[in-house]
């Protein structure tokens, strides 16, 4: 959909999400490492458990649909090299230290005097200001000062972080949408600008709204394990089966009514006891204002016994045929064998030629009727495309590219 | 409106309920985008009616989480089940560049409203349907909530400890988050690949997907060495101490995380090089990964005499990343680095008064967004139906009396 565009991509672990969506959607992202390869590529695990920078599996997710080529920015002579292919691009992403691109004469003032219309896109812990912008972090740091992680978790367990890398996903889609804001503008107006990406602020906002509601509203949050609040109450949000759990949820109004209703239907047929108190209750009416504890408690215990009678995949198949709002707890393994995203064509082989291998990657951010939005191809080898950036399209000779080589710029 | 906002000029036609659609046609709207939000009048969105309330009194402008994901809309209530109202909802559609969805799968088309309905009526429209799995698929129909979208594309799976129940937080569904990022990109790619293409084009988003790529590490991990990622709690296998840490105070916590040699120094230094830190058992993280749960016990024993601001000050200080486990009031009141950055402001709401609202996650250097409260439900129906429709103010009104604005 963005083919014509190009990205220069300058981030660390941080910063990788964004580039790869721009990529995914046809920009022409060229990641920019470090003559060697970038740390980023250390990282496991590693395809067949071999430590190596060309097979990091970190490296393959984040960095697909990217072209790659390796220079030293830290010298002159890569700062120019870098100076000429900021005239050929739309964007620039980068990751490092507030103030280091600063010091390598390359902060967006000095960028824009080259290209008016170029948008950098800076991603940093704590943004460009503030008494907190030389602070550092990683993703737990960053689910911490959310206000995240204080809410999961049980009541007096300590604080659970969410799937390790979910703020740096997180961060990175916000930093492809705020780019492509900048973008649209800049279309229409011919400006280019500076965008600060704050990944404190992209956590915090992760929750979509609870910070200012709670504040305002009230009751403050707290952690309740895996029961959700409501109101003075609190009903479970997954129940034990067989082999895992599956998560279906009590609504109250026409938003659960349906459901209870099927629900209440299936677990009589199977001869699940109904306790007197909850006898006869009308689903139609049902709110949560007007129901206790206890009484909530023996509803989500017959569902309870519903579920140890089954598989996850038993239960989740039955509900969907009864139309019931239940899911499995999956894992990987359920989630490549899953239905519905087979149907979907959710997942692509991409072809590693150098490992003899195709991969199943997920592919698709979503399903387009024009373009295309999903991985392109496999992640970049170390300086990859080196020879068509520098020679094929800067026009360097051998003997230039020989020289910068041994120089330790490319 | 202000042509220095950076979607001035684009419009769009948001219908949306609950969460996620709307937190998507949000940073349109505060972003300069005309967003038209066609609500119900009859069956107003669930967020207008959920818990909690001004007062603990119900009504439509009463409910606090429609508030904050609709901020910088206009609102209008129109009858799509009368033949009356699909037209005018047809003619806001010749008006929009956009259309934001995320109705349950097929209930536009029943409306008469589908894609293929509307490429009639504007051949060049660009829609965008967000739904929990997909527009088809045997999982389509089933609906759902953002708990269930965690459960499914294996997130709750792994936010636990290993050998425990998973943990699914509170008050939020990250998929809910997620998806409206992703709502924003693709819809901006559309945009600009129209400009340049004359075609509009239909696009599909399943909250599930998204999820996924976030998940990809564990799943490339599966498809090529067939193992299975289990859930690590707080740990990191890069980095050791890597957790939350109790602090002083009643539910106090900061979290530390050394990765490096160098963080490791800075980390020792902070603590006063204690002897234990200098033990061959924490002398490298494979050393510390191999003795963590004694590291962690020590790490705890000496945090505990600090807050968490203290601690994470120090260690900050000394180059080591830390955080504070922030709850809601640290956010608002005390997260310094929040204050500095202006991330909550106050406006002002008719009903509701004064209450605070985030700005999105992110500073555009020249063209910074303007952000208005939430519109009352239908606020919008005169200015929206005579000034932008052209409609005559009489016919306005018959409409209003048929209830087909209702």
């Amino acid at each position: 959909m963005l083919s014509g565009y190009r990205a220069l991509d300058l981030t660390d672990e941080k910063g990788f999400f964004c580039g790869k969506i721009l990529g995914e959607l046809g920009v022409d992202v060229i990641k920019i490492e470090r003559p060697g390869g970038d740390p980023g590529r250390n990282i496991g695990p590693f395809y067949g458990d071999v430590p190596d920078p060309e097979k990091s599996l970190y490296w393959f997710v984040y960095n697909d649909s990217k072209r790659g080529i390796t220079l030293n920015i830290e010298v002159p002579e890569g700062q120019e090299i870098f100076r000429t292919l900021v005239k050929t691009a739309d964007f620039v992403i980068e990751s490092f230290p507030v103030g280091y691109m600063e010091k390598l004469d390359l902060a967006y003032g000095q960028l824009s005097k080259l290209n008016s219309r170029i948008i950098v896109t800076s991603i940093t812990p704590f943004g460009q200001t503030g008494p907190w912008k030389h602070y550092k972090a990683t993703d737990i740091v960053l689910m911490a000062t959310s206000g995240l992680m204080m809410l999961t978790g049980e009541p007096d367990g300590v604080p659970t972080r969410y799937e390790p890398n979910h703020s740096y996903c997180f961060v990175g889609a916000d930093a492809a949408a705020a780019t492509l804001i900048a973008h649209y503008h800049c279309v229409r107006s011919g400006e280019g600008q500076h965008v600060d990406v704050s990944m404190h602020e992209c956590m915090a906002r992760a929750n979509y709204n609870y910070a200012p509601m709670a504040y305002d509203f009230g009751p403050i949050p707290q952690r309740t394990g895996s029961r959700l609040p409501r109101g003075h109450l609190q009903t479970p949000v997954i129940h034990k089966c067989k082999d895992g759990y599956v998560s279906w949820l009590l609504f109250g109004g026409i938003a659960g009514a349906e459901d209870n209703r099927r629900i209440t239907k299936w677990m009589d047929e199977e001869g699940i006891q109904t306790p007197d108190e909850i006898k006869g209750i009308d689903w139609d009416k049902f709110k949560f204002s007007d129901i206790t504890q206890k009484e909530v408690d023996l509803i989500e215990q017959r569902i309870s016994t519903l579920t140890s009678r089954y598989t996850k995949n038993q239960l989740e198949q039955e509900a969907l045929k009864r139309g019931i709002r239940m899911n499995a707890v999956n894992d990987v393994k359920d989630l490549v064998e899953n239905e519905q995203l087979k149907y979907r064509n959710f997942w692509t082989n991409i072809e590693h030629p150098e490992l003899n291998k195709s991969i199943t990657y997920p592919s698709q951010l979503c399903q387009v009727t024009e373009g295309q939005a999903g991985v392109r191809f496999r992640a970049p080898l170390i300086g990859e495309h080196n020879k068509q950036i520098y020679e094929e399209e800067l026009g360097f000779s051998k003997e230039k590219i020989r020289q910068l080589k041994q120089s330790c710029v490319i | 409106m202000n042509n220095r906002l950076p979607l001035y000029g684009l419009k769009v036609l948001e219908s949306t309920v609950a969460a996620t659609g709307p937190a998507g046609g949000k940073y349109f709207a505060d972003f300069g985008a005309t967003v038209i939000k066609v609500e119900s009048g009859a069956r107003p969105d669930v967020t207008r009616l959920a818990l909690p309330h001004k007062d603990g009194k119900p009504g439509v402008d009463r409910g606090a989480s429609f508030l904050y994901l609709n901020t910088s809309k206009m609102s209008v209530t129109l009858n799509l089940t009368k033949p009356r109202g699909v037209e005018l909802y047809k003619e806001l559609v010749s008006w929009a560049d956009l259309i934001l969805q995320n109705r349950r799968p097929g209930s536009m088309d029943k409306l008469g409203l589908g894609y293929n309905d509307l490429r009639k009526v504007k051949e060049d429209i660009i829609m965008l349907d967000v739904s929990i799995a997909g527009q088809k698929g045997p999982y389509a129909d089933a609906g759902g909530w953002g708990q269930l979208t965690m459960a499914m594309c294996g997130q709750f799976n792994l936010m636990r400890w290993p050998k425990q129940d998973p943990l699914a937080p509170g008050f939020t569904a990250p998929p809910d988050a997620v998806a409206p990022r992703f709502m924003v990109v693709a819809a901006l790619a559309a945009l600009d690949y129209k400009r340049r293409t004359g075609k509009g084009q239909y696009i599909d988003l399943s909250q599930i997907e998204p999820m996924c790529h976030f998940l990809a590490l564990g799943i490339l991990d599966y498809v090529t060495n067939k193992r299975v990622q289990g859930p690590i709690g707080n740990r990191s296998e890069r980095a050791a101490p890597h957790g939350a840490f109790r602090c002083k105070g009643k539910d106090q916590w900061c979290a530390i995380s050394v990765s490096t040699d160098e963080e490791w120094i800075g980390f020792c230094r902070v603590l006063g090089n204690p002897e234990w830190t200098k033990k061959s058992k924490f002398a490298s993280l494979a050393a510390r990964k191999e003795n963590e749960d004694e590291l962690e016990e020590l790490v705890a024993n000496w945090t505990k005499n600090y807050t968490p601001w203290e601690v994470m000050d120090m260690m900050q200080k000394a180059g080591v990343p830390s955080g504070v486990l922030e709850n809601i009031d640290d956010l608002i009141e005390r997260d310094p680095q929040v204050k500095e950055r202006a991330l909550f402001f106050q406006l002002e709401h008719p009903v509701l008064g004064k209450c605070y609202h985030p700005r999105e996650p992110f500073i555009l250097s020249k063209t910074p967004p303007k952000i208005s409260t939430s519109p009352l439900q239908g606020q919008h129906n005169k200015y929206v139906f005579t000034e932008i429709l052209g409609i005559p103010e009489e016919e306005f009104n018959k409409l209003v009396e048929e209830k087909v604005i209702n």
